[in-house]
């Protein structure tokens, strides 16, 4: 019994130990958004995110500063680059994916007020294995991202 | 293909004298192979540059030739008048675009941004045309507003679908209905070169998403020399 009782113990632990990597296994770097033009109430928002623990996805990113934050992948088939809203964003066991210009973003929509440069958002990203992770992300001028 | 079959014939002669020179004649399985490899890869050879696609030069020179497309077009500019580019004799950057594009035409802006301003003096008579690929959303007013938030000179164009389908086929782009599904409405997926016109409308250069805002200063600079 004592034996049983060692083993079940044992089993949570390795459990919660597994989940904890997980879920401590995600880094988010580099936030940003692009500043918006007025009256375009939509920007994209771009991150790197880093696992160094077992392959989860991106499924959903929110913002008070918009209604709705969708996750757009691109696909570019010679010169026509292809846009795609889709509901998991893969993130491969030990890799990352980046969120750049020109590649995969987070597409905000229906902004609530303008985002202009100094100012900054709150992005909550939600993952596969149940990590949730708020961050800050500053609003970039044109003048500094054509500078990149 | 007499050039092709010229070429494979000295290549099958070459091939001779170098595999005969090694002992390994004709005659034997390895010379064989290596005749037939050798064929091969004169035909790709010749082949090539039949498969034209639009590409502009890796090393950032500016066609000597004008491209055979791209040129003349008229549209209705951000002010509501109406464009005919063979009625401006400036140098202009032209690309594809929609006022509600989240990621790609606001990265080009910015790009075409930093180009301008490493140009300086040198891009005083560079003009950027925007041509709308959205005319249900983008009136004349839209492009006015949206291109007034970039540090760039540039005048929006838009018109009739059949007008701007008319210029998208006569510069070889490209643009189609994308993902529907988004809250934002439809999205629109387009090519994503911007062209260089030269003072007389020819188009001298293609730049690639690739191309940073110094490559695109160093090719502008090549136009007043």
């Amino acid at each position: 019994m004592r034996l049983c009782l060692f083993f079940i113990f044992s089993l949570i632990l390795l459990g919660v130990g597994c989940s904890d990597r997980d879920i401590s296994s995600i880094t988010i770097k580099n936030a940003w958004v692009r500043q918006n033009i007025p009256p375009q109430s939509v920007t994209a928002a771009y991150l790197a995110i880093h696992n160094e623990g077992m392959a989860t996805a991106l499924i959903s990113a929110s913002t008070p500063a918009a209604e709705v934050a969708e996750i757009h992948v691109i696909t570019t088939d010679g010169n026509i680059m292809r846009m795609k809203k889709i509901d998991r964003l893969p993130i491969p066991e030990d890799g990352s994916a980046t969120l750049q210009p020109g590649g995969n973003h987070l597409m905000l929509i229906g902004l609530r007020r303008d985002l202009a440069p100094g100012d900054s958002i709150a992005l909550t990203l939600t993952f596969a294995n149940g990590y949730t992770q708020t961050l800050r992300a500053p609003v970039v001028s044109f003048r500094d991202e054509g500078r990149r | 293909m007499n050039t092709i079959r010229r070429w494979t014939q000295m290549g099958a002669d070459k091939w001779r004298e170098i595999m005969g020179g090694w002992g390994l004649g004709t005659g034997g399985w390895r010379g064989s192979l290596c005749f037939a490899l050798c064929n091969l890869l004169l035909l790709f050879m010749a082949c090539k540059p039949l498969e034209r696609v639009p590409q502009s030069d890796p090393d950032l020179t500016l066609s000597a030739d004008p491209y055979p497309f791209g040129g003349d077009l008229t549209l209705v500019d951000h002010d509501g008048n109406s464009f005919h580019l063979a009625d401006h004799q400036r140098p202009f950057l032209l690309f594809f675009g929609y006022a509600s594009c989240p990621d790609a035409c606001p990265q080009t802006m910015a790009r075409l941004a930093s180009a301008y301003t490493i140009l300086g003096e040198d891009a005083r008579d560079l003009r950027t045309l925007f041509v709308s690929v959205d005319p249900k959303r983008d009136s004349p007013e839209m492009l006015k507003s949206y291109l007034s938030h970039f540090d760039v000179p540039a005048v929006g164009l838009t018109g009739v679908q059949d007008s701007i389908d008319a210029v998208v086929k006569r510069y070889a782009a490209h643009y189609e209905i994308g993902e529907q599904n988004s809250a934002a409405g439809y999205l629109i997926d387009h090519s994503l070169y911007t062209y260089l016109l030269d003072q007389n409308g020819d188009l001298r250069f293609f730049f690639r998403p690739s191309h940073t805002a110094e490559d695109i200063a160093t090719v502008v600079r090549q136009l007043s020399r």
